[in-house]
C-alpha cells in the first residue's frame, strides 16, 4: 500500500461503479470461495468495447456489487475504526482498482484528473515509477486476454436467455481463466477458450 | 494454486462464527504484519484484554500486577448482532468473509486444527460447520502448527522483555495500549 493510501477514507471506494474483468472475478471467487453472483453485477454496457461479452441479445460488462447496508460503498470495502477503510480484497483487488489513481498519459505515469483523493496526497517525484509501469502492463495484457476470452464467448456461445446465458457464462469463466493463465500468446487464448466452447463446458 | 480441504471448508462457511465466538489473541508478528499491509495503526486494530498474569504472552502496563493479552478488536455488525471479529465482512447475500484473507493471524489461518501430543484434531464444538468429512492434512497442519507456536514463543520472549522494563517505570507511571503496540513495531520491523 502506497503512503498516499495509508491516510485514505476510501473515497474511491465510494460512489464509483468498478467495472472489471472476468480474470479478476475469477481470482476474486477463487480467493474468497465465493460464486460470482455474490459480489459481481452483469449488466449491459452503454459504451461496448472490446471486453464487453453477450448475456441474450446484449452486450454487458461484469461490474464489482455494492453493500447492500450502504449502497454507495463497495461490496469489499472494510469500514475500521478511526475512520479508516481499506480493501477487504486488498491481495486480490481487480487490477484497474491496483492500477487507481494513476493513468498512462503520452507513455507516462500520471496522476488522473479525476481522482478522489487530494492531488496533493500524491508527490509524483516519490512514485515508484516502475511498479507503476508494472501495474499498467499487467492491466493492459489482462484486459487483451479478457477481450479475447470475450470475443470468442460472443463468437461461439450458444444463443439462450438472460439467466440461462449468465450461468453458462460464468462456467465459461472458470474454465477459460483456469485454462489461459500463464498463457502469453493471445492466439493461444483464442484456440484454448474456443476449444472450451466446442465441448461441454465442466 | 491448491487448496487445502479444510481451509475450502472454512472459505465456503457463509456464516463464520468463528470470527464472532472466539477471541482471536494475536502476536507481534501478526499485529505488525497486519498493520503494515492495511497501513493502519495497530492500536486501531487490537485491544488489551484482561489476563492472569501466570499466562505467557500477558503483558503489563503498570508495576502493580494487572496483565493483558493482545486480540483483535471486535464490533456488533448490527445492534443485535454479537461481537464479531471487525475485519468479518458480508457480501451482498449476507455470506460472511474475511476482509484480511491471506494475512489473516496464524490462530485464524490454522482454524480448527489443533496440535495435542502430536497428533493433528479439528476443535470444533462451538462451529455451525459440518467437519466431519473434511480431510485433515497432518502434515501441512503439522507445520502450520508448530510454526505457529514458534511464533508464539517468540512474541512470548519480547513480551518479557517489555514486563522487565514496565518493571522499571515509577510506581505512578501507567503505560498505554498504544505504547505497548508501539513497542511491538519496533521490535517487528518490517
Amino acid at each position: 500500500m502506497s503512503d498516499a493510501c495509508a491516510g485514505c477514507t476510501g473515497r474511491c471506494c465510494w460512489d464509483v461503479v468498478v467495472r472489471v474483468t472476468g480474470l479478476d472475478a475469477w481470482r476474486i471467487r477463487r480467493s474468497q470461495g465465493l460464486e460470482y453472483a455474490q459480489f459481481v453485477n452483469v449488466l449491459p454496457d452503454d459504451d461496448p468495447g472490446g471486453e464487453s461479452f453477450r448475456i441474450g441479445d446484449r452486450l454487458c460488462s461484469l461490474y464489482l456489487a455494492k453493500n447492500p447496508l450502504q449502497p454507495r460503498a463497495c461490496t469489499f470495502l472494510m469500514h475500521l475504526p478511526g475512520e479508516q477503510q481499506r480493501c477487504g480484497i486488498y491481495a486480490e483487488r481487480p487490477l484497474v482498482c491496483a492500477a487507481y489513481p494513476m493513468q498512462l498519459r503520452y507513455g507516462s505515469v500520471d496522476l488522473r484528473s479525476d481522482v478522489r483523493c487530494a492531488p496533493s496526497d500524491w508527490n509524483l517525484a516519490t512514485l515508484d515509477y516502475r511498479r507503476w509501469r508494472e501495474t499498467f502492463t499487467a492491466y493492459a495484457f489482462e484486459r487483451a486476454v479478457f477481450g479475447r476470452i470475450a470475443t470468442q464467448w460472443n463468437e461461439l456461445a450458444p444463443m439462450e436467455d438472460d439467466a440461462a446465458s449468465q450461468s453458462r457464462f460464468f462456467l465459461y469463466i472458470d474454465a477459460a481463466a483456469a485454462a489461459v493463465e500463464g498463457m502469453e500468446v493471445l492466439a493461444e487464448v483464442d484456440a484454448a477458450c474456443a476449444a472450451l466452447l466446442g465441448a461441454p463446458l465442466p | 494454486l491448491r487448496v487445502p480441504d479444510r481451509v475450502e471448508h472454512w472459505l465456503a462457511c457463509r456464516e463464520k462464527r468463528c470470527c464472532s465466538y472466539l477471541l482471536v489473541y494475536v502476536t507481534g508478528d501478526d499485529v505488525a504484519r497486519i498493520a503494515r499491509s492495511l497501513a493502519v495503526e495497530p492500536w486501531l486494530i487490537t485491544a488489551p484484554i484482561e489476563a492472569d498474569a501466570a499466562q505467557p504472552g500477558a503483558f503489563a502496563l503498570d508495576a502493580r500486577g494487572r496483565r493483558y493479552r493482545l486480540a483483535l478488536v471486535r464490533t456488533r455488525l448490527s445492534d443485535d448482532a454479537d461481537p464479531s471479529c471487525e475485519f468479518l465482512m458480508r457480501v451482498g447475500d449476507g455470506a460472511a468473509r474475511c476482509g484480511l484473507g491471506e494475512g489473516r493471524p496464524q490462530p485464524c489461518r490454522s482454524f480448527p486444527a489443533q496440535l495435542v501430543d502430536g497428533e493433528i484434531s479439528f476443535a470444533t464444538a462451538e462451529c455451525s460447520c459440518d467437519w466431519s468429512r473434511v480431510t485433515i492434512d497432518r502434515d501441512a497442519d503439522t507445520e502450520l502448527l508448530r510454526a505457529e507456536r514458534s511464533a508464539r514463543e517468540r512474541y512470548d520472549e519480547v513480551v518479557d522483555q517489555w514486563n522487565d522494563y514496565v518493571a522499571t517505570v515509577d510506581a505512578q507511571t501507567t503505560l498505554t495500549h498504544r505504547d505497548f503496540c508501539r513497542y511491538l513495531m519496533d521490535a517487528y520491523p518490517r
